[in-house]
């Protein structure tokens, strides 16, 4: 059994051998044949000594010789092509023909022994001078000159081995033939120096050998992983992800069963957004207290590790976007050091990956948010021709309504002897007109406004909504009345006045309220207006109806000042609409 | 004032950027034996430099101006020249701007659709008895009954009281919705209420309208 393993070991052996050499650069044709005779006759030679095995133990002695034959040819031609190549190598190469000579040393030096003391006087009859198991210990000569020739570099056909990762398996099978050897020194021709070769033949062979060893090792250590291979994998997988959700979750899932972890979180903390959190596993509800003061702390993302969890800062471009939060392990077991340099390695492009998501994140949310804006402006747009024309139409029907019609009247009225009664009733007529057109110029634009400032013409305002309407309205006017005499840029004071003629009107319209406040007050900074009512809710304001621009166009107004417009509900009932102004700009 | 002062006629600038009104007022005055139309100016800073160039002894001035408003005038006016007596004329009748006025100082507060013979009685007032202490204001439109209120607000007064909405008491009056607003919110800022409920409890125990 020991023959045959050996003997098939070898002719595979001098097969990769011959495929070191270049034998298609040999000029001589039939040096280019050597390899496949060999080959060949390797195959021959092993069938018939099967045959022999299985059918006919009378002919073994014959074919025994005929290998042996066999075997020594495919040696010495293996030195003979070694040879012929070294001396037909490209003149101007010295470093392939040194090479190439320290091949053909090794494998001289590997095989002549062997084949002097051991095979030819088998062959010639006279039994081993040496025995074989012993003088095929000088085939490690031959490995040894591959090795030196591969380190020198320069090799005519190393590449060939190299790209078909054959010198492993040369390597392999020096191993195997040594290995061999030696049981049988040791254990001499038995079964179970045949099956101890058998399994170390079969065990070691290089692509078995690592299928074998990585089944054994997912069996044993279910939590071990391939270090660089998984960092490679993941970086890859992080590389090609997109959606910032999509990047938290699945890095969370990767790293949470290849940990083994318990749970695993990320928290993100943009600037100017909500706080954003995703988690794998059973996430804890209160997962870190140390978090906030960790984040502030140094860029570099060093691991903090506690009995319990650990918390790693995110950091991209020199900024802390977050942290990524590993829980304790399944088993309980301590991290690793491969674990915790998988995590070192991946923490900065996780940061970047999840800076790139947020990004985007924020891109498409300003984007929303501009959209949004554009098309309430637009709706905006669309309900100022309206209301422009709403208000054309109102002021042409007051106009022709009261102050006309009186004015025809009265004209029809006036004759040449009027009694004292009569006049009196024009005086009256006409003082009617009067008023009636008062009150349409004072609604266009209240004199006040501009004559007296904010305050008085607030206060005609609410006194003329008190007047339309059953509402109690109060109107709070904060440090005082006299601190106001200082007065705002015109156009500050019209926006103010609007959203408050605006808010006051919401109020009368839809908030079916009994109180409203209307209160005005001046910081050192700002003013705030707001008005409050006891009514239905924020809802029905803002579906504003007839007449004014609504919360949009109060909104628009204030933008100008860079003033901001809140409206909220209050508890148990009413709104609350707020409108600030910074006034550095007023 | 001096006796030299009380028989020459009253010396009087008309403030007025409107012609026609302008026009009118100096014709009705010129009608008046005691009162002499020195200077007539379309708007504010044409008024202030008259003032200052002619010294007359009272100013009619309208509230609404072109450029500076009336307001800004009168309290130019009080601050250069405390001789010139104010008087001024608006078509806008609230309560704001009879407080500021009253603020700055001046002798007579009109509305545009007094009579000539009130608005020559407002500017011997003035000119006879130049600011008045406290800064009392004469009002031609108020009859005497302590709240200032005009006989058309008690009027609409007595209606609200009477629980009429606003668009009943416009059609009682015949008079616009608009015209019953306006004096309601006149009545509201007189009797100093918040609302027309309070408006009414408040005629009723001041006893400003009749019980019904």
């Amino acid at each position: 059994m020991l023959v045959v393993t050996g003997l098939v070991g070898a002719a595979t052996f001098f097969l990769l051998l011959f495929l070191v050499f270049p034998v298609s650069r040999l000029r001589a044709p039939w040096a280019r044949q050597v390899p496949t005779l060999c080959l060949v006759a390797g195959v021959v030679v092993t069938a018939l000594f099967c045959w022999a095995l299985a059918v006919d133990s009378t002919a073994y002695p014959a074919i025994k010789t005929a290998l042996f034959l066999l075997v020594s040819w495919e040696l010495l031609s293996g030195c003979l092509l070694g040879i012929l190549s070294l001396k037909q190598a490209n003149q101007e190469r010295r470093e392939a023909r040194l090479a190439l000579g320290f091949v053909v040393l090794g494998a001289l030096a590997g095989v002549l022994p062997f084949c002097l003391l051991s095979l030819v006087p088998f062959i010639l009859g006279r039994g081993y001078l040496l025995t074989p198991d012993l003088a095929i210990l000088s085939i490690l000569f031959l490995p040894a000159g591959i090795a030196v020739a591969i380190l020198r570099r320069q090799f005519l056909g190393i590449d060939l081995i190299v790209k078909r990762g054959a010198v492993p398996l040369v390597v392999w099978l020096a191993l195997v033939a040594l290995y061999g050897n030696l049981f049988h020194l040791v254990l001499g021709t038995s079964v179970t120096s045949g099956v101890l070769g058998l399994a170390i033949v079969a065990g070691t062979f290089p692509f078995l050998e690592s299928r074998l060893r990585k089944a054994c090792e997912q069996a044993l250590f279910p939590d071990l992983y391939d270090y660089a291979q998984t960092l490679q994998q993941l970086t890859n997988e992080i590389v090609t992800l997109s959606g910032l959700a999509a990047v938290a979750e699945h890095i969370l899932q990767r790293l949470g069963s290849l940990l083994g972890l318990e749970w695993a979180a990320i928290i993100l903390q943009p600037a100017n957004l909500p706080q954003l959190s995703y988690t794998w596993g059973r996430f804890p509800a209160e997962p870190d207290n140390t978090y906030a003061s960790e984040l502030g702390s140094s860029p570099p993302p060093v691991t903090h590790r506690d009995a319990v969890y650990s918390t790693i800062p995110l950091v991209s471009e020199g900024r802390v976007i977050g942290s990524l939060q590993l829980g304790p392990r399944r088993d309980q077991a301590e991290f690793s050091s491969d674990d915790e340099m998988l995590v070192a390695t991946l923490v900065p492009m996780i940061a970047t990956a999840l800076r790139n998501g947020l990004l985007v994140h924020n891109l498409a949310e300003q984007v929303a948010a501009l959209n949004e804006r554009e098309q309430r402006l637009a709706a905006l747009n669309l309900r100022l021709v309206t209301v422009q024309e709403e208000e054309r139409a109102r002021l042409a029907l007051d106009l022709h309504d009261d102050p006309l019609q009186r004015t025809l009247l009265l004209a029809r009225s006036i004759n040449s002897h009027p009694t004292p009664a009569e006049v009196t009733g024009w005086r009256d007529a006409l003082e009617e007109i009067a008023i009636s057109l008062r009150a349409i110029c004072s609604e266009l634009r209240p004199p006040t406004l501009d004559d007296l400032g904010l305050v008085p013409a607030l206060e005609v305002l609410v006194s003329d909504a008190r007047a339309r309407s059953d509402l109690a309205i109060e109107l709070e006017v904060a440090p005082s009345v006299d601190a106001w005499r200082a007065r705002l840029h015109p156009q500050c004071e019209t926006t103010l006045y609007r959203v408050a003629q605006e808010g006051l009107s919401n109020c009368l319209k839809h908030a079916q309220a009994s109180d409203v406040v209307v209160s005005l007050v001046r910081d050192e900074d700002r003013v705030r207006l707001s008005i409050s009512d006891n009514g239905v809710g924020a809802m029905t304001y803002e579906s504003n109806g007839g007449g004014g621009l609504g919360i949009v166009g109060m909104r628009e107004r204030l933008r100008a000042w860079n003033g901001s417009l809140h409206v909220h509900k209050q508890s148990p009932c009413g709104t609350v609409l707020s409108a600030e102004i910074p006034l550095e700009g007023a | 004032m001096s006796p030299d002062r009380q028989r020459s006629r009253i010396r009087l600038v008309i403030v007025d950027d409107h012609p026609l009104m302008r026009d009118g007022t100096r014709r009705a005055l010129a009608k008046m034996s005691d009162i002499e139309v020195v200077g007539e100016a379309a708007n504010g800073e044409t008024a202030c430099a008259m003032v200052a160039q002619l010294r007359p002894d009272v100013l009619l001035l309208d509230v609404r101006l072109p450029d500076l408003s009336g307001i800004e005038v009168a309290r130019r006016v009080r601050a250069a020249f405390p001789k010139v007596a104010l008087v001024v004329l608006t078509g806008y009748d609230d309560a704001g701007y009879r407080r500021e006025l009253l603020r700055i100082g001046v002798s007579g507060y009109l509305s545009k659709s007094a009579s000539a013979s009130e608005v020559a009685d407002a500017i011997r007032a003035a000119a006879k008895g130049a600011l008045l202490p406290g800064g009392e204001v004469t009002e031609a439109e108020s009859p005497d009954d302590g709240e200032g209120l005009t006989e058309r607000e008690r009027q609409v007064l007595h209606y609200l009281v009477a629980g009429r909405r606003n668009a009943e008491i416009a059609e009682t009056m015949v008079v616009s919705q608009k015209t019953v607003e306006f004096h309601i919110s006149h009545i509201l800022q007189k009797l100093g209420v918040r609302s027309r409920a309070e408006a009414i409890s408040c005629a009723l125990r001041r006893g400003l309208v009749d019980q019904l």
